[in-house]
């Protein structure tokens, strides 16, 4: 089987073009577009990866000189071993090439179908292909696509009005035309025509004698450079049409005024195709951008041919208008026509801000509104309704503390669903004749984000539903693509309504192109933010505290080993069992300083907290209690408690040391005895000053801070791994590769320590074994610890140069050997990468996490996110997801495009219903 | 929390100064938390800690207590929880006062020293492990000062040594009380009192008494039993003229010979000074405190007819603390007899019999039979020993008084049988003398080593059987001083004389 992927770029000049031959155009276009050039295959017979699309895009861009603008479409099908040795597609492409081509003319039709599952399958659209192809007189081939159509027909006559009547039969849709006999109802198509430029301008003579009959009609619409410069153009057209008498040139051209963008309209009838063909040649022809005639006296001109109908029996269909068995016209309550009714109920709060937000709703809401029940497929703006409709409510529960949060964050929508739009604005939809200035931030085809769509709504319907005790909470989510270097999830209208949360996803194009680690990458996002049972605030809390009181102990261990150097005295000291004792007070510290921040007497007179009403402590004190346990929060609470009790607590946590540090030096030389008392107590107080000490100069010491910040990190981080592995089941292989990747996009050449830290957990993790497993399915998703353990020593017994994954692997294998498995004969590998990660791991900042206590209580916090994650396994969402994300693993093209458009169709379906719900409720 | 931290210590501390105190009777030190129940110890009379409560019996059970917030920086510790420390002991009535003095002053050591548990579960820990020391005892040089060998264990310790060197130290631990005393009571500095004690006037030495108040009596009511002085300038002040001060010992000396029988001086003072107001009958202030004078380098502090403190020749006596029996604590040296002889009280009781029974200096000399006998012999061919039928000691106090009376030492055997009197005892030279006492102890010193290293090296020549030798002796000095020679035992050849 081959995988095809074929680049067909559409070429547009700029008003006015540039003066240059197009010497890279295959053909000139009539029309919207001006050329058309098709590219090599993308794909090899095992790749098939659309970073293959993205990498073509970059390549197309860098040659853009400034004169045109470019939209790339991609095409994608199979060739089957049954197929001759030499496969349709390269075959028809072939001869489109050559020279001396007997097909000049071209037709690149998008269409749209309808159909209730998009089951385009390739003996259909072979039948298509077949029916159309004439030996001779027309070839035909079409391609799966990821824009908005479904179809990309490729038709190549001999004859213009061959290729143009086959078409027109599709769109008038005759009884008998080809697409409905091969099962494909049409509903909307856009055909470019185009001709080989090598044909028209060396052989045009026979080009033009192929057609048999005269060009019937074309309409050449000009923008005049300077006002009466048209008649000179039209002058001109008339004298290259050297085939037309004087008489004929007054009846068979004339001209006429029009309004709009353009200033008049020549139209040409009824006359030899050479005298019309002539006119687009290179630099002669009157009509094409390189002559100086043009240059001089055009800003653009648009060529439309037309083509004399014939009669047609179409069919009337009882069900036409019907969809799902219900009339298209039924009146149907609309989300939007509810969402008006709420902008206009809205308080007003803030008055100029609340204008300005009114005035965006609306135009928002009328502009979605034709979307709801369209015509057309949408794959872009109809998810845009949900969101919409969730800021909504937002707006509604807005009160005056929250509502500067409110506008912050309304605008952010703002613009984020400005970008997300402009992936709907392709020119392969209806456009406008509106010159505007596209900018285009980005191209990916609209089926891409509509896809990401689709498998964000299944992530989260599956998180929000089974993986949470609260399931009245909502999450919608808005993805941009292109405006971030790195993917990005963004919260608005954060804590202005618990139960209503909507987030901006920011996805780099480039990203966009690897399916493969974005699936996983949004995983791991949408993890961050929905799933509670799994994340368990509470639980992690208990856990943090412990924690932290371990680090703050692995931080004394060390400043001891450098103060006490002598064996016998540490021993005589008891200083491990101190250690261990310091490390329960630490946790109990810990609990009690939080819970003082609940206190208002403690906030006002030892904190020194200036409210400056009763109402803002008690606001302050509500907030507290709820968010007490979330992330941002309690990294900040965390430290400050820690701080406070080194800073207070002094004499209650090292007491026993310095006490019995005081016994040995009396015993020892009773002359030092208080000399080294004092020594010991300033001793502990500079390091406790060194740990709460943070710098702004050097953000990447060690400080209470970082430690309280990293383990947060940590914690969310792993979490997020695990929602991502879980549900899409990753390898080990998968995971680790899109952990490199995203090292890589952030610009690091490998994976920092923390890094490190997090993939060795979440290795452990997931090779520990489910005691209780509620799923069938709970094992089979484990990963082998003996795999990677095999796998690295493999590497160090064959002295071969590791990859850049297997390097990663052998230092987590290392990682998990060291730490966190006690097993009696560790193999002790030494590699030079295990040295340096050593090394690192031992003067970096996260020292503190370089201890088997404190990532095994991180690993009994993972082990049960995991175990509750394992039990929802049975969820029809889950199993979707990872039957989309098993997809990518295959290397079959034309299946991945058809599986990816019933994927959203499937989720169309459902935003459908839920936006019908939404507007049924009162 | 577990209660035994202190435990050891207080154990250890009874155990010192019962011996040490053996005047009294039970003396107890105790360390427990502060449960807030009152402190109490019956069936015993108990005091609250106030000396005024002091009831009226034979014997007396003074109770002193002290509660105190302590740190916990032990393993598992509490931070910071109460106490209580408390001393009790059974002693005469009129030792009440100074025993509640000394308690108190424990507690204080004990408390200033011990502001952490986690110093006494140290200090107990180094304490049993002192005990179960297997560290030879040093050996005694013959110094009468040889101290218990526990005590000199733990003075050995830095540690223990660092907390309770003032208790361990006897001398200290006096010095302390004498200074609390002076303090309580509100006396003038003790070196004070110590040069007018040694002050003469006219070849006599001051025999008197210094009665101390705040203010003056009135005289309406005193009547001919109190003679106020007068400035002897119209704008004088008494305590200009007559004070209390290192620089007028002479004018108070003087006037210490005013009052006479019945009387004493009345001394007025006002924080650190003091000064001489007149004369006073005792009947009309014997409920203040007094120094009472007694002769050269003699005097006591006493308060309601009890005495707290007496200061003689130098030394600082609590009194009735000290049984006069071990005033010098030849006692403790008793137990090196263990092993050597069946039964040490036998030779206790002896020496004490002697104690009672002499005025005036006297010495015995302790020997097993056989070397008993030799020496017996060996003295008497010089006629320097009387022989005697052998007598037990113990129970002829009365006879005793006579024969100790007699110069030369008495020659007893192991079961506290006396058999020879009057000796004049010999030697070579064979340890160095003590130069601050007299012949007898030193020359009883010198013999009872010379005796056992004669027979060790010059066995050949003994007439003694197969009983190893053995030879002590108790020296009873003309001040009261009684010390318990015991040197180390030697060992020797023995041969039977055919």
């Amino acid at each position: 089987m081959q995988n095809i992927c074929r680049p067909f770029v559409l070429y547009n000049d700029f008003l006015p073009p540039g003066s240059e031959i197009h010497e890279t155009w295959d053909y000139l276009a009539f029309g919207y577009y001006d050329g058309l050039s098709v590219g090599e295959n993308l794909f090899s017979q095992n790749d098939c990866s659309f970073n293959r699309l993205w990498d073509y895009e970059k390549k197309q861009l860098k040659n853009l000189k400034g004169k045109y603008s470019e939209k790339i479409l991609f095409g994608f099908r199979n060739e089957y071993q049954t197929d001759p040795p030499c496969s349709r597609d390269s075959e028809f492409w072939m001869q489109a090439r050559k020279e001396a081509t007997a097909y000049p003319f071209i037709f690149l039709t998008l269409l749209q179908v309808k159909t209730t599952s998009p089951e385009m399958n390739l003996q259909n659209r072979r039948n298509l292909e077949d029916a159309l192809s004439s030996p001779g007189n027309m070839q035909a081939i079409s391609y799966l696509t990821l824009d908005s159509s479904d179809i990309i027909l490729i038709l190549m006559c001999k004859r213009y009005r061959d290729g143009a009547g086959i078409l027109d039969r599709f769109h008038r849709e005759e009884e008998n035309s080809p697409l409905k006999t091969c099962g494909l109802n049409l509903t909307y198509s856009f055909t470019i025509a185009a001709i080989q430029r090598h044909q028209l301008n060396y052989n045009i003579e026979s080009l033009a004698s192929s057609q048999k009959e005269n060009l019937h009609k074309a309409y050449i619409y000009i923008i005049e450079k300077k006002p009466g410069s048209i008649d000179y153009v039209r002058k001109e057209i008339g004298q290259q049409m050297t085939e037309l008498t004087a008489e004929d040139k007054k009846s068979h051209l004339r001209k006429e005024s029009v309004l709009g963008c353009n200033d008049e309209v020549i139209v040409i009838e009824d006359v030899p195709w050479i005298s019309f063909l002539r006119l687009f040649q290179d630099q002669t022809g009157v009509l094409n951008n390189s002559s100086a005639i043009y240059q001089e006296n055009l800003v653009g001109a648009t060529t439309i041919i037309a083509l004399p109908q014939e009669p047609c029996i179409r069919k009337t269909d009882s069900q036409d208008n019907k969809e799902d068995g219900k009339n298209i016209t039924e009146q149907v309550p609309l989300l939007s026509e509810k969402l008006r009714k709420m902008i206009g109920q809205l308080n007003s709060g803030n008055l100029r801000q609340f204008e300005d937000l009114n005035r965006y709703l609306y135009q928002i809401t009328n502009s979605l509104q034709k979307f709801e029940k369209s015509a057309f497929p949408d794959y872009i703006l109809i998810s845009a309704f949900l969101p919409l409709n969730m800021v909504m409510k937002i707006a509604e529960s807005r009160d005056k503390k929250t509502e500067a949060i409110f506008f912050d964050s309304f605008y952010e929508f703002i613009k984020g669903l400005n970008v997300y739009v402009q992936n709907a604005t392709h020119s392969d939809r209806q456009f406008t004749q509106t010159l505007n200035f596209d900018i285009k931030i980005y191209c990916a085809p609209v089926k891409i984000t509509a896809f990401y769509n689709a498998f964000i709504y299944r992530l989260k319907r599956h998180l929000s539903t089974s993986c949470t005790d609260n399931p009245k909470h909502t999450y919608e989510f808005l993805t941009c693509l292109g405006v971030a270097d790195n993917l990005k999830v963004l919260e608005l209208f954060k804590n202005v309504v618990d139960t209503q949360r909507l987030f901006l996803v920011n996805i780099p194009e480039h990203q966009a192109y690897n399916p493969k680690q974005m699936l996983v990458m949004l995983a791991h996002e949408v993890g961050h933010f929905v799933g509670q049972t799994v994340r368990d605030r509470e639980r992690r809390l208990e856990h943090a505290q412990i924690i932290m009181a371990k680090m703050l102990v692995v931080y004394f261990r060390d400043f001891l080993r450098h103060e006490i150097t002598d064996e016998n005295e540490w021993q005589s000291l008891q200083t491990d069992a101190f250690l261990t004792e310091l490390e329960n007070s630490l946790a109990k510290q810990i609990e009690v300083y939080l819970n003082k921040l609940e206190d208002k007497e403690y906030l006002t007179t030892v904190k020194f907290v200036g409210f400056s009403s009763e109402e803002e402590v008690t606001d302050f004190l509500r907030k507290y209690k709820k968010y007490k346990t979330y992330s941002h929060l309690l990294t900040v609470t965390l430290t400050d408690s820690c701080v406070s009790i080194l800073e207070e607590q002094q004499e209650l946590l090292f007491g026993y040391l310095l006490e019995k540090d005081f016994l040995y030096w009396l015993e020892r030389d009773p002359s030092l005895a208080d000399h080294m008392k004092r020594k010991r107590e300033r001793g502990f107080l500079k390091a406790g000053i060194e740990l709460a000490r943070t710098s702004d100069w050097n953000r990447n010491e060690m400080s209470m801070a970082s430690i309280s910040r990293d383990m947060m990190y940590l914690f969310k981080e792993c979490v997020a791994d695990l929602i991502s592995i879980w549900t899409l089941k990753l390898s080990m292989y998968d995971y680790l590769q899109v952990l490199i990747q995203n090292a890589e996009d952030q610009g690091r050449a490998e994976l920092d320590v923390l890094n490190y830290l997090r993939s060795s957990m979440i290795v452990f993790c997931m090779s520990y074994q489910i005691t209780n497993p509620k799923s069938p399915d709970a094992e089979a998703c484990l990963w082998s610890f003996d795999k990677l353990e095999d796998d690295v020593i493999k590497i160090n017994h064959e002295s071969r140069p590791p990859q850049k994954i297997l390097i990663t692997e052998t230092i987590i294998y290392h990682i998990i050997d060291q730490y966190l498995t006690k097993r009696s004969n560790p193999s002790n590998i030494q590699s030079d990468a295990i040295r340096e990660f050593e090394n690192q791991f031992a003067a970096s900042r996260y020292r503190v996490f370089r201890d088997a206590g404190v990532l095994m209580e991180f690993e009994k916090y993972l082990l049960s996110s995991r175990d509750s994650l394992a039990s929802y396994d049975s969820s029809e969402d889950q199993q979707s997801i990872r039957k989309i994300y098993q997809l990518f693993q295959e290397e079959n093209a034309e299946n991945m495009v058809i599986e990816i458009q019933k994927y959203i169709a499937e989720y169309h379906k459902c935003l459908q219903a839920e936006i019908q719900n939404q507007a049924n409720i009162i | 929390m577990e209660t035994t931290t202190g435990r050891k210590l207080c154990q250890t501390l009874n155990r010192i100064l019962n011996r040490r105190y053996n005047g009294w009777k039970n003396l107890r030190l105790n360390f427990s938390l502060d449960t807030g129940k009152e402190v109490s110890d019956p069936p015993y009379e108990t005091s609250t800690g106030h000396t005024d409560d002091i009831r009226q019996t034979d014997t007396q059970m003074v109770l002193c207590h002290k509660k105190q917030m302590i740190k916990d920086s032990r393993l598992n510790g509490n931070f910071e929880i109460p106490v209580i420390w408390s001393f009790s002991c059974e002693l005469p009535k009129p030792a009440a006062r100074a025993g509640k003095c000394l308690g108190d002053l424990l507690l204080e050591l004990l408390t200033d020293k011990f502001t952490n548990l986690l110093y006494l579960k140290e200090i107990d820990q180094k304490l049993t492990e002192a005990e179960a020391s297997d560290a030879s005892i040093p050996e005694s040089n013959g110094s009468p000062d040889s101290e218990d060998p526990l005590e000199h264990r733990l003075k050995m310790n830095p540690l223990i040594k660092y907390f309770l060197e003032n208790i361990l130290d006897e001398k200290e631990l006096i010095h302390y009380y004498a200074e609390k005393i002076i303090q309580t009571y509100r006396f003038p500095d003790k070196h004070l009192l110590i040069h007018i004690s040694a002050q003469l006037y006219e070849n006599r030495t001051a025999e008197s008494k210094m009665y101390f108040a705040d203010k003056p009596f009135a005289l309406t009511k005193t009547g001919k039993k109190y003679i106020q002085l007068l400035t002897n300038t119209e704008s004088g002040q008494k305590e200009k003229e007559y004070p209390i001060a290192i620089e007028y010992l002479r004018t108070i000396r003087k006037l210490m010979e005013m009052p006479g029988e019945g009387y004493g001086l009345l001394i007025l003072r006002k924080n650190t000074e003091y000064w001489i107001d007149g004369i006073i009958s005792d009947h009309l202030i014997k409920e203040e405190p007094a120094i009472e004078f007694r002769g050269y380098l003699h005097w006591s502090a006493i308060c309601k007819d009890q005495e707290l403190l007496e200061y003689q020749n130098g030394d600082y006596q609590i009194p009735m603390a000290v049984c006069d029996r071990d005033k010098d604590g030849w006692k403790s040296n008793l137990k090196k007899l263990d092993g050597i002889v069946k039964d040490s009280s036998v030779i206790e009781k002896t020496i004490c019999t002697l104690i009672d029974s002499h005025s005036h200096g006297t010495s015995i000399v302790f020997m097993n039979k056989d070397l008993l006998d030799f020496e017996i012999k060996r003295l008497c061919k010089f006629r320097r020993a009387y022989k005697v039928k052998p007598f037990p000691i113990a129970n002829s106090t009365d006879a005793l008084k006579g024969i100790t009376a007699m110069d030369g030492a008495l020659m007893a055997d192991l079961e506290g049988k006396c058999h020879a009197v009057g000796a004049i005892l010999d030697g070579e030279m064979m340890v160095t003398g003590h130069p601050g006492r007299g012949a007898r102890y030193n020359s009883l010193v010198n013999y009872v080593h010379w005796v056992l290293d004669r027979e060790e090296h010059k066995g050949e020549e003994t007439k003694c059987d197969t009983e190893i030798p053995v030879c002590f002796a108790a020296i009873l000095s003309e001040d009261k001083m009684v010390n318990l020679e015991v040197p180390p035992q030697k060992k020797h050849k023995v041969l039977r004389k055919s």
